[in-house]
């Protein structure tokens, strides 16, 4: 029985002689709370979150002077400014820091590295890093914001945390460098977001993932993030990793032995050569959301995979009409699938249908039976209740043979009357033995990309989809490469189904300064007038390739 | 229980063990006696391991830095957290609403607060202290340093040499 800790002494506050109380006015009464032992008032002073919030309560008597800077976390929430970082850091007397966790708002280079650079040797061993850069609306629509040749902003290199457990850094593109040298040594969680490593024509990138400089990294997540070319990572302890919308990245090699989850979306979508060899004989989990084909993925030992999953399925199809090819070359791959999930969206690529609307009439037809032949249970979610989802329903039930159990779960914004319900009950009801199960979403929440793992702040809104009054953010969201020579704009207007589009949304807010610009999709009807306005806000040079447009006016 | 010898009384054991009807005695440094179930008891993190290391239940445990009136509201706090498993939704709302309001009356009296707080860092009811720590932070969260002193009845004994070298190192101001 461990012995009961003695009751504080009472504490010598006093300046000099007696402590005169009369006259004073306090809610509180006698000063109790600067009797409560350090650690105790330490985990009082980390409750408030802040520690530029905990430096001020060093004003308050000699009791409190020195505790504050005794924190072993320190915590800058935002919007903090890079300049009182620093000097937080300095200031802090702790023997060893645990837990750091800063969100700045518009922070510079210079001071970022100033920062870290202090922190590094200051971390205990196992202690965590956590921060985030973000950009403010001011600063995201300056002009010329990220015009790389005028105003490039500077370089800075990572500190090597040797000490630290969970490193993680989203900057909002400012151009980081990995250390040149140095081990990670008890590094076992790296996430990397939204950074520019200006890499390109350098070599390998992946080595400072790699056993030799991170020997326990288990995590890793590197996500939209520009610069890299090359990535090979040769890894004995890597057990998760996930490599998200790299654009640019044209040769990745993983060798990792423990690996059992692999994520891979969006890296190689935009260029014509690129090659993936991915070596991971334990693998469980492959969550695969980019191109697929023979020649340029290669695959050994998957022998342990159980969980497949894999891109959203347009199912009427893109204007290249490659995707569904690539997904049955995927899964062909395997010998034996027990369960998959598929995300299928299947609206029509561009614009609301017109009357003599042919888009049920699929061209992929037959992949899609190879796919589904023995599908015996399929689950619908956000069904809209338009004329193309109940098609779908009923050509699922065609294809599939052995289906025997479909679930739907209607869209918090579907029409849940009884009449589609019977409807769907009618299609059901020609397939002896297949039942139907029908739910509602009420919950407001419809299929949302996982944009980070970072805590959200208030400069998040314009990452935010489900914010649909505010539509234009979402070219927002495209603002945020600066270095993109090129734009690639898919338009999918979809059926309107959540109202009209804000007046406004197509001409505020668009700065960029792309040398090219292409632009598929475009029906016309409404929406013709955007990619003048494209055109318009750009550069005059830019080159406008509507190549698969039929402009109807 | 007291001779648990054989195996069936060690299964027996076990099993009242699992389902938590233990009663266990808690001594305030008054010397009043509180039992309490050992679900309850769990709460802190200091007694469970004390029963998980075969400690003496059965002679229950004094607590010599708890006086009766701070361990009646400790035990109020780990009864409804110990012996209630929220499942539901409406049970999670019940057992938020059952700490709103438990620190809300704490709040208003600084003086049991601290009490309180004491107690729950000595036995480590990790969710308690989590609870009074946090409503004392709040009491200090957007006041400036006056403020905050008139708030606790804080003496101010700062020197001005005090305050000059505050001011240097405060780089924030």
């Amino acid at each position: 029985m461990p012995p009961p800790p003695p009751p504080p002494p009472p504490p010598p506050p006093m300046g000099d002689g007696e402590v005169e109380r009369a006259g004073m006015e306090t809610d509180g009464g006698e000063d109790r709370i600067s009797a409560l032992p350090d650690d105790l008032l330490c985990s009082i002073l980390l409750r408030l979150g802040s520690t530029p919030a905990a430096g001020q309560t060093s004003l308050l008597s000699r009791r409190w002077r020195r505790l504050p800077s005794k924190l072993p976390r320190l915590l800058f929430p935002f919007p903090s400014t890079p300049p009182c970082v620093g000097p937080g850091i300095a200031a802090n007397t702790a023997p060893v820091l645990r837990h750091v966790d800063v969100v700045c708002c518009d922070s510079p280079a210079g001071d970022t590295a100033t920062w870290l650079h202090l922190l590094a040797p200051r971390l205990v061993h196992d202690g965590v890093v956590y921060f985030r850069n973000t950009m403010s609306r001011r600063r995201l629509m300056a002009p010329h914001r990220g015009l790389g040749l005028a105003s490039p902003s500077p370089t800075f290199e990572l500190p090597c945390f040797a000490t630290a457990a969970k490193l993680w850094l989203r900057l909002e593109f400012l151009n980081l460098e990995l250390p040149r040298s140095g081990v990670f040594a008890h590094l076992t969680e790296m996430f990397l977001e939204h950074v520019d490593f200006n890499h390109r024509g350098r070599g390998d990138f992946g080595h400072t993932f790699s056993t030799p400089r991170c020997p326990l990294l288990r995590r890793l997540r590197i996500a939209m993030c520009t610069g890299v070319d090359t990535m090979g990572i040769y890894s004995d302890s890597l057990h998760h990793f996930e490599l998200e919308f790299v654009p640019g990245l044209m040769e990745l090699t993983l060798m990792a032995p423990g690996l059992r989850t692999l994520e891979l979306l969006s890296c190689f979508y935009y260029i014509q050569e690129w090659n993936c060899s991915i070596h991971a004989p334990d693998l469980e989990s492959l969550r695969w959301g980019d191109r697929f084909n023979l020649s340029s993925v290669v695959f050994v030992g998957f022998a342990r995979l159980q969980q497949l999953a894999a891109f959203t399925i347009p199912v009427f199809g893109r204007p290249d009409n490659t995707i569904i090819q690539e997904f049955a070359l995927l899964l062909g791959r395997f010998s034996a699938v027990y369960r998959l999930d598929l995300l299928l969206s299947y609206e029509r690529a561009n614009s609301p249908c017109h009357s003599n609307c042919e888009c049920d009439e699929h061209p992929d037809w037959n992949e899609w039976e190879a796919i589904v032949h023995g599908l015996e249970e399929a689950e619908i979610r956000s069904f809209r209740g338009t004329e193309h989802d109940f098609n779908f329903v009923a050509l699922l039930f065609l294809v599939s043979p052995a289906l025997k159990k479909m679930t739907i779960t209607l869209d918090c914004m579907a029409d849940a009357s009884e009449e589609s319900c019977q409807k769907l009950r009618e299609i059901v009801a020609g397939h002896p033995g297949a039942c139907l199960e029908i739910h509602q979403n009420t919950s407001g929440v419809f299929y949302e990309f996982r944009q980070s793992n970072f805590t959200k702040t208030p400069d998040d809104h314009y990452y935010d989809y489900r914010n649909l009054d505010d539509k234009q953010y979402m070219m927002d969201y495209i603002t945020i490469l600066p270095h993109a020579e090129k734009l690639f704009l898919r338009l999918s207007s979809g059926p309107h189904a959540y109202g009209a589009c804000p007046d406004d949304w197509k001409t505020k807010h668009i700065s960029l300064d792309f040398q090219e610009v292409e632009v598929h999709g475009i029906e016309g009807v409404k929406h013709e007038v955007f990619p003048r306005m494209i055109a318009i806000t750009f550069d005059p040079l830019a080159k406008v390739h509507t190549s698969l447009c039929k402009i109807c006016n | 229980m007291a001779s648990g010898s054989g195996a069936a009384a060690a299964a027996a054991d076990a099993e009242e063990k699992e389902s938590g009807s233990r009663m266990i005695t808690l001594t305030s440094n008054e010397g009043k006696a509180f039992v309490v179930t050992e679900a309850s008891a769990r709460q802190s993190a200091t007694i469970r391991s004390m029963v998980d290391d075969g400690g003496c239940v059965d002679k229950g445990f004094p607590l010599p830095n708890v006086d009766s009136k701070t361990l009646a509201r400790v035990i109020q706090y780990s009864d409804e957290h110990g012996n209630k498993e929220p499942h539901t939704v409406d049970e999670r709302a019940a057992l938020a609403k059952f700490d709103r309001d438990f620190i809300a009356e704490l709040d208003a009296d600084k003086a049991f607060l601290y009490d309180v707080t004491m107690a729950a860092n000595y036995l480590h009811i990790q969710g308690l202290l989590a609870l009074t720590t946090q409503c004392v932070a709040d009491t200090i969260k957007g006041k400036t340093p006056e403020e905050i002193r008139t708030a606790f009845g804080i003496e101010y004994d700062l020197t001005a040499q005090d305050e000059k070298e505050i001011k240097e190192e405060d780089t924030h101001a």
